[in-house]
């Protein structure tokens, strides 16, 4: 049975060789697809043959353009500044994401400096899912967020504060950042950004 | 011809790709409208919205509910048309496209298998355009084929059945199982027309989704390459594994090993494990061409590995949507036999041999003239619209009209040589699925209340109010919220 098996699939790689070999020197192949609806089934024998030369060396630089889109884009996490936006890695249930982190947001007004920094509701400003988000420092959120406070009346800078415990029950250093709102400019205070 | 034309030119079972494109096609309609129009609510709500692409940011309007979930039923509607006439290039580039958005629109969906399901979209677009006649032929009329494949269309019927009773329980894996076990049980009673000459045929996409898929898992392995991931913590961390293993630890413990080795060589397995299952996918596109004994066991073992990947992140009750269903789909139909896959097409294709010799037939009696086209795409546009009207949903009108449209230009714009009557026939079938989908799960329900919660949180009682009693309508049993519903009048009305 297995022998049988064998010589079968010895034969189909021959015939199949000798139709790739049939369509290089004849580029009027079909297009991948198989015989036409309401004929009999084409046989194993009968694999259509290999698109024309044109054909593929068009379909091979849509391939290489594509595999090298998804072999670049998780790279580029590891080799830039990987950090918490992990979009497009293929890091699900990374440690990063696994970390339980709390945050607050504040935000100063220009004629009350001295009153400090007053706590902005979040619960009240935004869904819970960004909530979850922000948490997750996801930059382009974190910073829009602070952006957007900016464009409320008497505010001089938004700070945002996020403190994480790691999966290994360590706390991480806090991460602390700052919004100048009329500069426009955004430092890191403290912890990694 | 050069290893990159060896590798994406050669020839591969032709019952693959087709088995892979319907299953997949299936699952992502019944995904878009069972699973992810639940937390529409959240699109747009205080104005707040930043998109996975900041072009997309500075393109879009603030999306809305309303907007998302037409999306969302657009992208049921164009796989389910695409499931019924076939795999065609631009319906597929268009289902890509729209699918995309309906991720990209916003980073409040952040789930990675989302952008995997679009790498699919895009591979699906190149896969060899089989027919069900061409894998198998239709058996002769009056003949025990086709008693035997109506008593097999029956048990499709009652399995499709049990599948949304098992569905409403939220159970995803088990009824996955249970509808892979009824459907191999039934192609082993149903014998396959011609098992020793399987069709084969070529593409690029088939084998381009399977080094894709190679890419995810290796990467998913590097991501594991880290500290905590060996160690065991972020496992642990991950919802209910030590009450799931907990029996294993127990065991772990008898032989000398203290529950934080065992998580430990638990984590670091799953690294390998997704390794050779990447290089699994690599080989398996070549499988029907090379065979041997290497071949087969790598593609049997990765197989397993698979399975065991997949049905244990769906014990561990990870939020990760339907993901394992789209792998043990991709599982079956790259890493099984061509034998086993030929049988699972001879019997899942039973409906669609028939429907191809019923639209045959019609054609042939009845040609297409322009009055019957308008006449079919009108009664088209009826269906979608009164599908939209029960579905009850925001977006729903605006989305069947888009579908409308299209028919009536697939309608007028055709060639006289072309029937698009059973292309119109297909939207209608794919919108009265839509609203079959919708109506027999809990997702109307899960939009009303989450939408409402989020307004009470914010203290927008009205608003709240409003999305409650619109939600009791389908509030399963035991889920009413007909307190807090009269707590929020009682306010209100001291309010006033």
């Amino acid at each position: 049975m297995a022998k049988k098996r064998r010589k079968a699939r010895r034969t189909r790689q021959a015939q199949s060789q000798a139709l790739a070999a049939e369509a290089e020197a004849t580029p009027t192949g079909a297009k991948g697809e198989p015989s036409a609806i309401g004929q009999a089934p084409t046989p194993a024998s009968m694999a259509p043959p290999v698109a024309p030369p044109a054909n593929r060396r068009l379909a091979n630089a849509f391939i290489l353009l594509f595999l090298a889109y998804q072999v670049l884009m998780p790279l580029r996490y590891y080799l830039g500044e990987g950090g918490y936006d992990e979009r497009f890695s293929w890091r699900m249930f990374s440690t990063l994401r696994l970390q339980r982190c709390s945050i607050a947001v504040t935000e100063q007004g220009g004629d009350s400096q001295d009153l400090g920094p007053r706590p902005v509701d979040l619960k009240s400003e935004l869904h819970v899912a960004w909530i979850n988000i922000l948490k997750r420092y996801r930059p382009a959120v974190v910073e829009k967020f602070m952006r957007s406070r900016c464009r409320q009346a008497d505010v001089s800078s938004v700070g945002y504060l996020r403190n994480c415990v790691d999966t290994d029950g360590a706390t991480l250093p806090p991460l602390e950042l700052k919004l100048d709102c009329d500069s426009g400019r955004v430092q890191t205070l403290g912890g990694e950004s | 011809m050069s290893p990159l034309d060896r590798y994406f030119h050669s020839e591969y079972g032709a019952a693959r790709p087709y088995l892979f494109a319907k299953l997949f096609l299936v699952l992502l309609a019944l995904d878009t409208w069972m699973l992810m129009i639940g937390h529409a609510g959240r699109y747009g709500a205080t104005g707040f919205n930043v998109a996975h692409f900041a072009w997309l940011d500075a393109m879009l309007p603030l999306p809305t509910p309303g907007f998302y979930v037409g999306v969302l039923l657009l992208t049921g509607l164009l796989a389910l048309f695409v499931f019924f006439t076939g795999v065609r290039r631009l319906p597929l580039l268009l289902l890509f496209a729209v699918y995309t958005l309906s991720w990209s629109m916003s980073m409040l969906d952040s789930y990675q298998h989302h952008y995997f399901v679009s790498l699919i979209l895009l591979c699906l677009a190149f896969f060899p355009q089989t027919r069900a006649g061409e894998l198998h032929p239709r058996p002769t009329s009056g003949t025990e084929g086709e008693r035997a494949g109506h008593v097999y269309a029956l048990i499709v019927v009652a399995l499709v059945a049990v599948f949304f009773v098992i569905e409403k329980e939220g159970r995803v894996w088990r009824s996955f199982f249970v509808l892979c076990f009824a459907v191999a049980a039934a192609s082993a009673l149903r014998r396959a027309p011609r098992p020793d000459a399987p069709l084969l045929t070529r593409g690029f996409g088939f084998p381009l989704l399977g080094a894709s898929v190679a890419i995810v898992y290796i990467y998913t392995a590097i991501a594991k390459m880290d500290e905590n991931w060996v160690a065991g913590h972020t496992i642990v961390r991950i919802s209910s594994a030590p009450v799931v293993f907990a029996d294993f630890v127990t065991w772990a413990e008898g032989q000398g090993i203290g529950p934080e080795r065992f998580w430990s060589l638990f984590a670091t397995f799953v690294i390998p494990q997704e390794i050779l299952m990447g290089v699994g996918y690599l080989f398996a596109v070549h499988r029907d061409r090379v065979g041997g004994l290497f071949m087969e066991l790598l593609c049997g073992v990765t197989a397993v590995l698979a399975v065991a990947l997949h049905v244990g992140a769906e014990a561990l009750g990870l939020e990760i949507g339907w993901f394992s269903d789209y792998m043990l789909a991709l599982a079956c139909t790259f890493l099984l036999p061509l034998s086993a896959v030929e049988r699972l097409a001879s019997v899942l294709t039973w409906p669609a041999r028939l429907a191809e010799g019923f639209f045959a037939e019609w054609q042939r009696e009845s040609p297409a003239d322009p009055g019957a086209r308008v006449i079919v795409a009108l009664a088209s546009a009826a269906v979608l619209f009164g599908a939209a009207r029960l579905i009850d949903l925001p977006g729903a009108y605006w989305a069947s009209g888009v579908a409308s449209v299209a028919g009536f230009f697939m309608a007028l714009a055709s060639r006289p040589a072309q029937d698009p009557r059973p292309a119109l026939l297909s939207l209608s079938l794919a919108a009265i699925a839509m609203w079959a989908a919708i109506a027999m799960s809990p997702v109307r329900w899960e939009y009303y209340r989450f939408t409402g919660g989020d307004h009470y949180r914010r203290g927008e009682l009205q608003a709240a109010l409003e999305n409650y009693v619109k939600g009791e309508r389908y509030a399963p049993e035991g889920e009413s919220r007909r307190d807090k519903i009269e707590r929020i009048r009682r306010t209100l009305g001291r309010g006033d």
